[in-house]
């Protein structure tokens, strides 16, 4: 193996390839990567079982193909440290000699045979999707997922593609997420599948290319997309997941419309005084205001208030400040609506179109 | 053909009978020392000979006994301490059965010399395996002196039974512990084998007795308390946490001045010690209750260590209740042991007996007692200082320059603490340092936040959007189901859900950290390990501990400054919250002058 590429879209390519690697595998040799070159560029791969990824990168020029296992810290070290725009790598015995800029580094590789298949793209299955509201099903719903480990399928999202939408739903049990594109559907393509949060946040990361489309293939176990430089499959996630019109609430006893930055604020405001312990803020809808209050036994007390015309019925409801925060910040509105359907059922929040996020409340139990 | 039945002649029968209760010299001679405390006796001489197999005699300087009576009291059930049956439930004198003497006298060569005060002359009765010779007029001091010589010399069975000379004496001793502790006011002579292994001046208080028997450094850090309920009463010397040990040795138990043994108070001391010890550990305790004689009976078993309460729970209630306000009352870190400088452990009454044996068996084993361990051990070794650092007077030996000690606003405000490991966080404090245990700390906050939340009956809940449902088998979801009105006092609402599911609608804010369904079955596996025979707090301590543990931050999560800070204020306003609830120390404290003991600083 000879060749030369630049040190900046290999250090690119290994930053997004790294990532699927895990910190702290059982099994030592997912710590690598596998480096396959080829006549017209390279080819990195790394999995960690759940989520497999294949990048192509450009080279300057190859002399000589290859297939090494690479291990991905060191190579990442190296790439970040170094200075020099360009890297030449050669194979040397059983190792691999990289020169970069004023460094010259010899690391042992390992043979590629062991390291499991990472599946390849199936073009005939797949169907396309732009990019852009694929990416924004991603990014609004990935982050309400579960960051405990659950029984339910809470550390996914649901992907689910009918007649001419395609929608992601995400919850962990307190609060939901939900999403809806519109989409070209010409083979009428059905499905509902969780993929973990771990492959959707490699999507989203190759999803940065400057291609317009991704090409999505959805099987039994897995999904797989496709981008121009990137394939990468992520196991599906078995377990039953709620019916997300179900967890909506219909009737709502009130709703507040709300500058969204303006809201923001007063809710971080009031969350500063609060602790991991009694994390929650209480939202007073009265004529004309919402006053956000706030009290931790240790810690103290907030109070804020906001102007709102409300509609229905005065209401104390309390939640979780962070769940508010973060629904409401991937919220693309100026304006949204807050709408309580009592004290201790789900409250709404709509602003962005085809978006709706759900919150449960907290209640306060008093002898 | 001869007829085979036959009456046993008395004699034997008492023989038999002996065995159950007289077993060893050391059941001899409690039941002669008993006997001498009947008679209102304040100075007893005890001598033993080989452990007691040869000789066990006890003097007193009690009331003593007529001609009459002496006579008397080595016939069976002949006792002076019960007329009726009826008196039989409201014994307050150790003996009621009459059976002690005549059953030792049946299986040794006994002589008893007694005298009462009013009469001139005293008399003497010899006994030798039942058969009664005298009484005989005899001279002697006021009391009554009982000789017992050659326990089971007519027995041969029973004497294969006994013991090394040493094993007899040490289980000799006890019971001279035993009956002692709660007699302050008598004192005690023992020797063995004619040299004086115990001598104990009548003390002046529990606190004395305790001392001279089980030495001073076992004593002084015990605390002291005295609640009633009623008229229960109970008087205690506890031993803080760091004094836990590894067995129950040194827990003693007195109802009424008797020791027993009952295994609900023993629940009781372990109750209040929850969270502030290991579970495998026992703490130090010396407990004096008084209950009203008529609301124990005490006639359970022979050897009288078994009782029966009228109201069990309120005795269990008080137990626990009185030890636990007293060991909240009290507030240190356990200190962190150094290296070269093992903090001596105090005396126990294990190496105190072996430091007696050692002196009295010269082929018993030597070598340093074993000590037992308590609490984390942590070697400490003094690093070299680089010369430039020290090339000033502080080096020179006679450094009297010493670290100004912190006053309190500095030690928990100055904010310095820095975080170790990813696990510890060392803080200045005004002794010196503390070195907190992020994971117990955090635990221990949980608990007590949980607790008082049950308390209170306040608290805020997560509601769940999507309510759990989770599959627990008949059993447990029986088992559950069985406290959930309990549990919503938690905050924890579990529902029915078909088949053999439940389904989790709420969960307390303070735990959500944990998935719904881990901490279900987290709730489970406390419930089937104390069962459901806990009562509502009983039940909400164990599930707090149980679910605290499970949320609490853990080893190798960095904790970002503003939470290490709001966990040591939290640590500095509850100084009693030492342990996690499991027992870990959630601190340890390295003192300054530890410090400077290690550099050399001071001599
Ligand atoms: N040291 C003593 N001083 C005075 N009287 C004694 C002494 N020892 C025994 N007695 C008398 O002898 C009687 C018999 O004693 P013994 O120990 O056999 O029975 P008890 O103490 O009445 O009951 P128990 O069998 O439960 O010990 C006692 O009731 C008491 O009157
Ligand atoms: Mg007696």
């Amino acid at each position: 193996m000879k060749f030369r590429g630049k040190r900046q879209s290999l250090l690119e390519a290994l930053t997004i390839v790294g990532s699927v690697v895990a910190p702290r595998s059982i099994k030592p040799i997912l710590q690598n990567l596998r480096l396959v070159v080829d006549p017209g560029g390279a080819t990195l791969l790394a999995t960690d079982l759940e989520v497999a990824i294949r990048y192509r990168v450009e080279l300057i020029e190859v002399e000589e193909g290859g297939d090494v296992l690479l291990p991905v810290q060191r190579l990442l070290g190296i790439f970040r440290e170094a200075d020099g725009e360009e890297v030449t790598f050669a194979s040397d015995d059983r190792a691999l000699r990289i020169s970069c800029g004023k460094g010259s580094f010899k690391v042992l590789a390992e043979d590629p045979d062991e390291f499991p298949v990472v599946p390849s793209f199936d073009d005939e299955k797949a169907f396309v999707l732009d990019k852009d509201p694929f990416r924004l099903l991603i990014r609004k719903t990935t982050f309400a997922t579960a960051r405990e480990k659950t029984r339910y399928a809470f550390n996914g999202v649901r992907f689910e593609v009918e007649g001419d939408t395609a929608r992601m739903v995400a919850t962990d049990g307190k609060r939901m997420a939900v999403k809806s594109v519109g989409i070209d559907n010409p083979q009428d393509i059905k499905a509902g599948h969780i993929i973990p949060t771990k492959g959707l946040q490699t999507f989203d990361k190759v999803l940065t290319d400057s291609d317009e489309q991704v090409r999505i293939n959805l099987e039994d176990r897995q999904v797989m997309i496709r981008t121009g430089c990137a394939e990468v499959s992520s196991r599906l996630v078995e377990g039953s997941f709620p019916r997300y019109d179900a967890v909506i609430p219909k009737n709502t006893v009130l709703s507040a419309p709300f500058e969204k930055q303006a809201l923001l604020s007063a809710l971080k405001q009031a969350a500063i005084l609060t602790n991991d312990e009694s994390r929650s803020v209480r939202l007073s809808f009265s004529e004309g205001k919402l006053v956000l209050t706030s009290r931790a036994m240790d810690v103290g007390e907030a109070r804020v208030e906001l102007e709102t015309e409300i509609e229905g019925e005065a209401i104390d409801v309390a939640f979780n400040p962070d769940f508010l925060v973060e629904g409401i910040k991937v919220m693309d509105a100026e304006r949204l609506k807050i709408s309580v359907s009592g004290k201790d059922t789900p409250a709404r929040i709509d602003g962005e179109e085809d978006f709706v996020y759900v919150v449960m409340p907290v209640t306060l139990r008093s002898g | 053909m001869a007829s085979l039945i036959r009456v046993l002649p008395e004699e034997i029968a008492n023989r038999i009978a002996a065995g159950e209760v007289i077993e060893r010299p050391a059941a001899v001679l409690k039941e002669l020392v008993e006997n001498a405390f009947d008679a209102d006796a304040t100075h007893l001489e005890i001598d033993l000979e080989a452990g007691g197999t040869r000789l066990v005699r006890v003097r007193d300087d009690g009331h003593g006994m007529s001609t009459d009576d002496l006579a008397l009291c080595v016939q069976s059930h002949a006792t002076s301490k019960i007329a009726s049956i009826d008196d039989l439930f409201r014994v307050a004198s150790f003996g009621f059965r009459g059976e002690a003497l005549p059953s030792i006298a049946s299986v040794s060569e006994t002589t008893i010399l007694s005298r009462r005060a009013e009469d001139e002359v005293g008399a003497r009765l010899q006994c030798r395996g039942g058969e009664i010779e005298g009484p005989v007029p005899a001279g002697g001091p006021v009391g009554t002196t009982v000789e017992v010589r050659n326990l089971f010399f007519n027995v041969p069975a029973r004497r294969k039974f006994l013991k090394a000379e040493r094993t007899e004496l040490s289980q000799a001793l006890e019971v001279v512990t035993r009956l002692l502790l709660p007699e302050p006011d008598v004192g005690v002579r023992v020797s063995h084998n004619g040299k004086r292994v115990l001598e104990i001046a009548p003390d002046r208080d529990l606190r004395g007795r305790v001392g001279a028997l089980f030495g001073r450094r076992l004593v002084e850090p015990l605390l002291e308390t005295e609640v009633q309920d009623g008229d229960i009463s109970m008087h205690a010397l506890i031993g803080p946490p760091s004094l836990a040990r590894t067995n129950t040795r040194q827990q003693y138990l007195f109802l009424n001045g008797r020791y027993i043994k009952d295994r609900s108070l023993s629940f009781a001391i372990k109750d209040a010690y929850r969270g502030l010890i290991m579970p495998k550990e026992h703490p130090v305790t010396f407990l004096f209750i008084q209950v009203n004689p008529g609301d124990v009976d005490v006639n359970v078993h022979p050897t009288k260590t078994e009782v029966r309460f009228r109201d069990k729970d309120r005795v269990f209630g008080l137990v626990r209740r009185g030890v636990r306000a007293r060991l909240l009352e009290d507030g240190a870190d356990r200190p962190l042991k150094m290296g070269s400088q093992q903090a001596g452990a105090p005396a126990t009454r294990a190496t105190m007996l072996a430091d007696l044996e050692r002196e009295l068996f010269s082929d018993s084993p030597t070598g340093s007692p074993a000590r037992e361990a308590d609490g984390p051990s942590v070697t400490f070794v003094p690093t070299a200082v680089p010369d430039d650092q020290v090339s000033t007077n502080p080096c020179k030996g006679h450094a009297r320059a010493r670290p100004v000690p912190l006053t309190e606003a500095d030690a928990g405000m100055s904010g310095r603490f820095i975080q170790i490991h990813r696990s510890y966080i060392v803080v200045e404090s005004s002794e010196g340092l503390r070195i907190v245990d992020q994971h117990a700390l955090h635990e221990r906050r949980l608990y007590e936040e949980l607790l008082r939340r049950f308390e209170s009956a306040e608290g805020e809940d997560q509601r769940l959007l999507v309510p759990e449902v989770v599959d627990l088998g008949a059993a447990d979801q029986a088992l559950l189901l069985d406290k959930s009105d309990d549990l919503k006092a938690l905050g924890i609402e579990v529902e029915p859900f078909g088949g053999t599911s439940v389904c989790v609608q709420s969960v307390p804010l303070a735990l959500s950290r944990l998935s719904p369904e881990d901490l279900v079955l987290g709730l489970v596996a406390t419930l089937q390990e104390e069962g459901a025979k806990l009562d509502r707090r009983e039940l909400c301590s164990e599930v707090a501990a149980g679910l605290a543990c499970r949320a609490a931050v853990k080893f190798n999560d960095s904790l970002p400054d503003d939470e290490i800070a709001a966990l040591l204020a939290w640590s500095a306003r509850n100084p009693d919250a030492r342990n996690c609830p499991h027992g870990r120390p959630v601190a340890v404290s390295v003192d300054l002058r530890e410090l400077e003991n290690q550099f050399q600083r001071k001599k």
